[in-house]
């Protein structure tokens, strides 16, 4: 690397790691964290750079084994989602972790876990790039079990691990395939082997991703984790697999083929429909937020799975559009995730439980933590003039434009994509008026809401930050659009507007809108405040208002409920205690949506694989003559397999 | 080598699979070694130190590790008779089976002599095999000695031999798993009454 680029990185690197020294060797982790923050900023600001000129810093990637770092432009715009959600989060974590040993030891973790996200995506051989995926995964499991030790945080764990590393193999296999053939060095690879490569990605990336159905894991760990934890793993680590299925897809494999874009685009939308629907039936914010990233990344998939099949049927430009379109929401998610998962630990510091139906009458009390959620949960449901609308809108762009091809098959996926993702718009918008009403609005439900106050300077700079972050990129994507446009195999070269240009089916004015959208609520709010309103209570029948009376999670859910019976199958038990004399003593009642894929994937498989290793149980006998004899079992088999031709 | 001095090496590891006393399996595994070792001291001299010091390494390995082990059974000098052993009719027709068996599998690796490979490979499974027909903890090291003596075989008819810092590293290992395997057969010996490995696997959780 040379110049100022490099120097920032490599200072911003030292400084994370001097910071995550601090942190554990100074009586408050507060010092070490602030050092933390301002060094991924510095890895940014190289990242921006990269992105920016266009131009390469450091080694190109390799096929050998030899650690090498670099960056290039697609890992400069991953730099860059690092350090958005990543310098927030260590300054959130100044004032939420504690000053005492557990509290040191996350702000370590903290530290390393930067190192390993930055460490990703700027190595240049497989080796290192392999080292620090394993790392990715490895340190938010053990920052999990820093801050709980409970039966539940030790099972999730164990689930991610498990899920995570078998995805793992499939990456270990496709990055070792990619480089004994020299696909890292600059020829794609084709022919068959791309195939297996393919498929073996998808799997492993996915996994990681957390894309339907090899998501389990995400809904179980992400709620685990501390609330700065919980936004680097959803704001930022799902997103790097999405970058290593970039690379594979787009960089290492020469044209896979048009099924690989549509098994992507299958993915995309079993994921974004299915994660927004899971999430709806939630009633605990953080799982509920775990949830929305399966529907997002869902979304991401959706869009490079149509600039895959844009590029095979040779709309390159439609397909760098795409492109663009997923990469741009990969950064909105990092951005409004980041922002809800810190809003969501400033709430459980504020008042303990994030029961939904245990909440209510936050945004009087904690107006700043309050209104910085609610504009990430507008963001997140797509609202205009918030960055989600501005990707989800090109997604859709694209995606309507692919439904009009000549091609039937891929019409018909473009179609089916298309419906997926209006169909989970029209649900997050439902989920989030959902998660806003009960949070924010209404009575307050406990004591400890009744009692909140505003969260601390650290934690509200965060999310005044990234909350900023979603307005500047819903009302300017254009110029990062462009530039991620010219990332794309095809360097399409879009127009430097500030709008929202695609050829054939008009432009997204952003800053248009979104003044028109200032200029009427002012406008409402002047009319509001000219006329006075006398306030009431709420008529409730006769009863004084009372916030037992309030909406819960589940009755707002209900109609969708009523109407998908069939395919979510609700479980509900009522439970009537009546006395002797026929009075109603108590009445119980509980109600659960069952997680399809665990019922009738999962479970099956974890049996079945649970009597596969009681069955191989037998097999360790614990005798040496046993051993000896599996061991002179298996030289015979392969040396009968040798002679008869099937070895060598 | 001669041929009568490769069918000892096979005979004579036969004989460990169906012999009852224990000092006579040691003898005949320790005349092996020496007999190996004398062959690698006497045999045409060649400006390679290699197989000077395989002679060595197994003259001292052929009167070390039978001294230890016969002390061992001087120790635990009431054997019982292990009736979990098949008899020694079926252990031998199990092993002679077994190695030849593979014998007609295993191709070619390069040595000079086709019947020396042949005989290395059959002294080094009928030791596996030793390992794994007899119950005894003894027997079982015992195996191994029998095994690395197929191996020491193969080295030998190499033109330039082993090279000695694996002859070392070889010697090494192998005197180390004996004299545990005989410390761990004495101590068995002592608690059970009987060397008898198969007793040990009610012990499993």
């Amino acid at each position: 690397m040379t110049g100022a680029p490099q120097a920032l990185a490599i200072a911003g690197v030292l400084a994370i790691f001097l910071g995550a020294i601090n942190a554990g060797s100074s009586r408050s982790p507060r010092t070490g964290l602030a050092l933390q923050s301002t060094g991924v900023l510095f890895a940014g600001a190289a990242g921006v750079w990269v992105l920016a000129s266009g131009h390469a810093l450091g080694a190109a990637f390799r096929s050998d084994i030899h650690p090498a770092f670099g960056l290039d432009p697609l890992s400069g715009f991953f730099l860059v989602i690092i350090a958005a959600v990543g310098a927030p989060a260590a300054w959130f974590a100044r004032d939420s972790l504690r000053a005492d040993g557990s509290g040191r030891a996350l702000a370590v973790a903290t530290g390393t876990f930067l190192l390993a996200l930055i460490g990703f995506v700027s190595a240049r051989d497989v080796s290192t790039f392999l080292e620090f995926w394993e790392l990715m995964t490895l340190v938010p499991a053990g920052a999990i079990l820093i801050a709980r030790q409970d039966t539940e945080a030790r099972h999730g764990v164990f689930v991610y691990l498990a899920i995570t590393h078998i995805g793992g193999a499939c990456v270990w296999a496709s990055m070792l395939a990619l480089a004994w053939h020299g696909a890292l060095g600059g020829h794609s690879l084709g022919g068959g082997l791309a195939a297996f490569v393919a498929c073996a990605s998808l799997v492993g990336f996915s996994t990681k991703a957390g894309l339907m159905p090899l998501h389990s894991w995400l809904p179980r760990a992400h709620p685990l984790a501390p609330a700065h934890i919980s936004a680097l793993m959803s704001g930022v680590m799902i997103k790097l697999a999405i970058y290593g299925l970039v690379r594979v897809l787009f960089d290492w494999l020469a044209a896979p083929g048009p099924w690989v874009g549509i098994t992507l685009m299958a993915l995309g939308s079993l994921s974004c429909l299915g994660g927004v629907l899971y999430a709806l039936m939630q009633h605990e914010l953080k799982r509920l937020l775990a949830f929305h990233s399966i529907e997002n990344v869902g979304i991401v998939a959706l869009g490079l799975g149509a600039s895959l099949v844009l590029r095979d049927i040779g709309a390159d430009t439609w397909s760098a559009i795409a492109f663009a379109a997923a990469l741009l929401h990969a950064l909105n998610h990092a951005l409004f995730k980041g922002l809800l998962f810190l809003g969501a630990g400033a709430l459980a510091q504020a008042v303990g439980s994030l029961e939904l139906d245990r909440m209510g009458g936050l945004l009087r009390r904690m107006p700043w933590t309050g209104t910085t959620f609610a504009l990430g949960a507008m963001a997140i449901a797509g609202l205009p003039p918030l960055n989600g609308f501005a990707s989800e809108w090109l997604t859709l762009q694209s995606l309507l434009h692919l439904g009009g091809v000549t091609h039937l098959g891929v019409a018909f996926a473009g179609t089916i994509a298309t419906a997926a993702l209006a169909g989970t718009a029209a649900l997050a918008v439902y989920c989030f008026v959902k998660v806003i009403g009960l949070v924010l609005l209404g009575l307050p439900r406990r004591p400890e809401c009744a009692q909140a106050s505003e969260a601390p300077g650290a934690i509200r700079a965060s999310m005044v930050f990234l909350a900023a972050g979603c307005v500047l990129l819903g009302v300017l994507p254009g110029p990062l659009v462009g530039r991620l446009a010219a990332l794309s195999p095809g360097s399409v070269s879009l127009g430097g507007s500030t709008s929202l240009e695609v050829p054939g089916t008009g432009s997204l004015p952003t800053l248009a809108l979104a003044l028109a959208l200032v200029a009427l609520v002012a406008a409402l709010a002047r009319l509001a405040h000219a006329h006075r309103i006398a306030a009431a209570p709420t008529w409730t029948c006769g009863q004084p208002p009372a916030a037992a009376l309030a909406w819960t999670s589940a009755g707002f859910t209900k109609p969708l409920r009523l109407v998908l019976e069939g395919f979510l199958r609700p479980r509900r038990e009522a439970q009537i205690i009546v006395s002797s004399t026929g009075i109603v003593e108590a009445v119980a009642y509980s109600a659960e949506v069952p997680h399809l894929f665990d019922t009738l994937l999962y479970g099956p498989v974890s049996r079945g694989a649970l009597r596969g290793a009681r069955v191989a149980r037998r097999l360790q006998s614990g005798s040496l003559r046993a051993y000896l004899i599996y061991l002179l079992a298996l030289l015979g088999a392969l040396l009968a397999l040798a002679r008869i031709g099937v070895l060598g | 080598m001669t041929g009568a001095a490769i069918w000892g090496l096979v005979v004579s590891s036969l004989a460990v699979i169906v012999v009852r006393r224990r000092s006579t399996a040691i003898v005949l595994v320790g005349a092996q070694a020496l007999g190996l070792g004398l062959y690698a001291l006497t045999h045409e001299p060649s400006a390679s130190p290699a197989p000077m010091v395989a002679g060595t390494i197994l003259i001292t390995k052929g009167l070390l590790l039978p001294a230890l082990l016969l002390i061992t059974t001087r120790r635990a000098r009431k054997e019982r008779l292990i009736v979990s052993e098949p008899n020694a009719l079926a252990r031998l027709a199990i092993a002679v089976s077994v190695a030849l068996a593979i014998e007609q599998l295993i191709p070619r690796f390069g040595l000079l002599e086709a019947g020396v490979e042949h005989a290395a490979v059959g002294v080094l499974v009928l030791g596996i095999l030793v390992a794994v027909v007899r119950r005894a903890v003894l027997f079982q090291a015992l195996g191994f000695l029998i095994a690395e003596n197929g191996v020491y075989l193969a080295g030998l008819s190499l033109p330039s031999g082993l090279p000695a810092f694996i002859e070392l590293g070889l010697v090494f290992d192998l005197v180390v798993v004996v004299s545990v395997a005989a410390a761990f057969a004495a101590k068995i010996h002592e608690r059970l009454g009987s060397g008898d490995s198969s007793l040990l696997e009610v012990l499993r959780d």
